[in-house]
């Protein structure tokens, strides 16, 4: 009898892990690429969010059966993104996987970032949206780049919808000026009169 | 810049985030995450700190295992210890060795060990250096070096750089993970006693390296054209000062093509000075830490002299000619 009722649980086990792997492979066809891409906001380094988009889908698993559906799976899997990237950036050990140590870009100084020979983002723009100290190029990678409104993204990065106006404007006001700045030393000093 | 020129630019940013993203996509690792979750189901993952401390663990104790195991006479070609043999059950088998004649009239081996974790997605790989402790006791070996690399990496060919006037030698560690094309490697010197670390790099993308009269060149992907073909060039060039003060270095002269970079590499008490007279190349960055280098970019043809003072030292320094030409066609 006994052993019929340990059968019959590891059965129950089975599908229940078969069950959450069908789910986890839904989740991460759905929110694998945006995930992979806010990783990348946060981190500047497309095989740390590499890993941590791994790490966030293995959270994934591992919680699925805890998750209450008090928010939307689009918001507690951001929430979980965001975190373990704070998380990297917070860490020493981090900052040891940063090549040529280069952390300024990633503490947000602003001014001309040195990035040779690591993968640096494509387009002039794009490159100056990414010199942004972090928590204004993340909020306005989102909302621009990915329509995401203020209060998704207040939601996914815990902060208040009106610090993220704020973000959002002095980001805009910050690659207003890094813009003019490039423009005006394209145009360099002899031409201008 | 007005309101509506910026929300111009913003859409062009927007293309070129797109197009920096095409191809970037989470599908292949869904793979790896499906490893890793069979693999720990049932299991807490422990968190990241909890993991390094315990990988640091492990490390400390495999590596004192290895001292502990080595005792045994080693053959020259290959590692024949008995007793290192037997502990296949425990730590993996060597999946590697070299002879490294880091000195002259001296040997030492470099191994490879596969290290395995139920949390790693993938076996990682241990590289070890020792030698034989020949005028104390001619059984007992000593660990000179250790170090470890990246999940799902097999190890490329040891290779031996030699600095014209120098009878210790410098060798370059490396291992490639074929699925994800990463290249993780190390430059390494001996002093005749100690082994200390050059140069380390790891997961650089497509990365390739090739040593050239001593000079190593690596080559990188990138994901934009900061070269035409999508590669970046770093030519690495050792140096070693010699107990006389002298600079030592592989080659007198250099030619690099626009866009490329050049990089010394040396130990942390030998860090350069370095000062450049021409318009060919731009200082990009003195690194300050664990790593000692000074880093140039080639940014325009030319011809430059780049002159080299170690910090600490007396010496009459050295010179390095660098030819600047522009790429030549793909």
């Amino acid at each position: 009898m006994e052993k019929m009722v340990t059968v019959q649980a590891k059965a129950r086990t089975a599908e229940q892990n078969e069950q959450r792997s069908q789910e986890l492979e839904y989740l991460m066809r759905r929110f694998g690429d945006q995930v992979l891409r806010l990783a990348y906001y946060y981190l500047r380094d497309r095989y740390l969010a590499e890993d941590v988009a791994q790490e966030v889908f293995c959270r994934v698993y591992q919680n699925l059966d805890d998750f209450r559906h008090e928010s939307s799976y689009f918001t507690w899997i951001h929430r979980i993104t965001v975190n373990l990237c704070r998380d990297h950036l917070r860490s020493a050990a981090f900052r040891r996987w940063i090549p040529w140590g280069d952390s300024h870009t990633l503490e947000g100084i602003g001014g001309k970032t040195e990035r040779h020979l690591e993968a640096v983002e494509g387009g002039e723009v794009l490159q100056k949206v990414m010199d942004l100290p972090v928590k204004y190029r993340v909020v306005l990678a989102l909302h621009y780049f990915h329509d995401y409104s203020t209060r998704e993204i207040a939601e996914i990065t815990g902060i208040k919808e009106g610090t993220v106006r704020v973000h959002l404007s002095r980001a805009r006001q910050m690659l207003k000026k890094r813009l003019t700045q490039g423009v005006e030393e394209n145009a360099g000093p002899g031409t201008r009169h | 810049m007005r309101d509506q020129e910026l929300d111009t630019k913003l859409k062009q940013a927007r293309k070129e985030a797109n197009q920096f993203f095409a191809g970037w996509t989470f599908g292949p690792l869904q793979k790896v995450v499906h490893r890793r979750t069979q693999e720990t189901a049932g299991t807490a993952v422990p968190s990241r700190g909890r993991f390094l401390v315990w990988t640091r663990t492990l490390l400390a104790a495999t590596a004192a295992l290895l001292l502990l195991c080595l005792p045994g006479q080693p053959g020259t070609d290959s590692l024949t210890s008995p007793r290192l043999r037997d502990l296949g059950a425990g730590l993996n088998q060597p999946v590697s060795q070299y002879t490294l004649n880091l000195k002259d009239s001296t040997k030492q081996q470099l191994s490879f060990f596969r290290l395995s974790h139920p949390a790693w997605p993938e076996d990682r790989l241990l590289a070890v250096i020792w030698e034989q402790d020949r005028p104390t006791a001619p059984n007992k070996y000593r660990l000179l070096y250790s170090t470890t690399f990246g999940s799902g990496v097999n190890p490329e060919p040891a290779q031996r750089i030699q600095l014209p006037g120098s009878n210790t030698h410098l060798a370059l560690i490396a291992t490639r993970n074929p699925t994800l094309e990463y290249l993780h490697y190390r430059v390494i010197g001996y002093d005749g006693k100690s082994v200390t670390s050059y140069w380390e790099q790891d997961f650089v993308p497509g990365g390739r390296l090739e040593v050239h009269a001593g000079v190593l060149v690596e080559r990188r992907r990138t994901d934009v054209n900061l070269t035409s073909n999508g590669h970046s060039v770093n030519f690495l060039v050792p140096y070693q000062v010699d107990p006389a003060g002298n600079l030592l270095l592989p080659v007198q002269r250099l030619q690099m093509e626009v866009g490329q970079y050049l990089t010394f590499i040396g130990t942390q008490e030998k860090a350069l000075q370095t000062d450049l007279e021409g318009m060919a190349l731009d200082r990009i960055q003195s690194m300050e830490g664990e790593q000692t280098a000074a880093h140039f970019r080639a940014v325009q043809s030319g011809t430059e002299m780049v002159e080299l003072q170690p910090r600490n030292s007396s010496g009459p320094g050295g010179r390095l000619l660098i030819e600047v030409v522009e790429p030549g066609p793909q």
